[in-house]
């Protein structure tokens, strides 16, 4: 995949992940604008030389950087939604695998890294990350807890653009995804966050 | 932190002031991208404004009747071989809902700046 299209694609799916059972209009919208936007950043950096590494970080940037402000957008979004519990449901499944595969993908980035580089930090923490998403099933806060330490490790480091995005944006969805209502409660597991949005989708079908 | 009802935030404001910059200067309307390379030119240090902050701004205005959105013909697009770009533009409630964020901050600086005159 050409470096210039990681950053196109990225965006692509995100905006089809997070808008996904908001309005149809709503969505079809979002998702042209963000397109139009992504194709206007690419033709300009074109016209203007600049290279395709540095246009596919710069959208990345835009992508992770606007996360909590995408999330927002859908919380509004979905309340003039008749159908929201159900989108909520299958949003929240989709998120969780989005942020799966990111958590996999931080882990093996790290511990490659690590490996070229001889730098064996990259390696431990690409370790924990691997490591905190195997437990996180069974001891969640534990596991949680691990992803979260190696993705600040990951966003620290400034001098590698790309990993530290990528922490940012695991940090900020493992914190999205983690079931915090019931962080104190016994048998807390990663299941909840699915199992608490079907909930809502059965109960707001049967009512 | 929670905003009072109907005031403006900063991104917000700093919209406006772009959209009614192209008012001024050219027909008015322009799109996203163009919006967020603006925005970094007026402030040169910051980067350009997130998709996500972008668009969400953007939706509130339009929602809230301060900017007008449309968009463009799709044969316009294709002839320039491109997708098609919504394009705003700032309405008459736009420019004084803006005139209003513009007043009440210059004498926010004015009543600051009393206070830090008065003697201890």
């Amino acid at each position: 995949m050409s470096p210039r299209l990681v950053g196109e694609r990225l965006t692509s799916r995100w905006v089809r992940l997070y808008s996904t059972g908001v309005t149809t209009d709503a969505r079809a919208e979002r998702i042209d604008e963000v397109a139009s936007d992504v194709w206007e950043h690419q033709h300009d950096h074109a016209v203007r030389g600049i290279g395709k590494h540095v246009t596919s970080l710069q959208i990345t940037s835009r992508l992770v950087c606007g996360i909590p402000a995408d999330l927002s957008w859908r919380h509004s979004q979905v309340h003039t939604n008749p159908n929201s519990a159900t989108g909520d449901s299958m949003f929240a499944q989709r998120l969780w695998s989005f942020t799966r595969l990111l958590i996999i993908f931080q882990g093996a980035t790290l511990i490659i890294l690590g490996g070229a580089m001889a730098i064996y930090q990259l390696i431990v923490m690409g370790v924990v990350t691997l490591g905190g998403l195997a437990i996180r099933h069974r001891y969640s806060a534990v596991g949680i807890a691990m992803i979260c330490v190696a993705s600040l490790f990951a966003a620290s480091l400034f001098w590698f653009s790309f990993v530290l995005l990528t922490g940012m944006a695991t940090l900020i969805l493992t914190v999205i995804t983690a079931p915090w209502d019931r962080l104190m409660s016994k048998g807390w597991s990663s299941e909840d966050f699915l199992e608490r949005h079907r909930a809502a989708a059965v109960s707001e079908s049967s009512s | 932190m929670r905003r009072k009802t109907g005031q403006l935030l900063s991104i917000e404001v700093q919209i406006l002031q772009v959209a009614a910059e192209q008012r001024r200067v050219r027909d008015g309307e322009f799109y996203g991208f163009e919006l967020a390379k603006l925005l970094a030119d007026h402030d040169e240090s910051r980067a350009l404004t997130a998709h996500g902050t972008l668009y969400k701004a953007l939706g509130r205005l339009h929602d809230g009747g301060l900017l007008e959105a449309r968009w463009e013909d799709a044969e316009t697009a294709l002839a320039e071989g491109r997708p098609r770009r919504r394009l705003y533009s700032i309405t008459g409630r736009g420019a004084q809902a803006l005139a209003t964020a513009v007043a009440d901050r210059h004498q926010e600086q004015r009543a600051s700046r009393r206070v830090g005159l008065e003697p201890s």
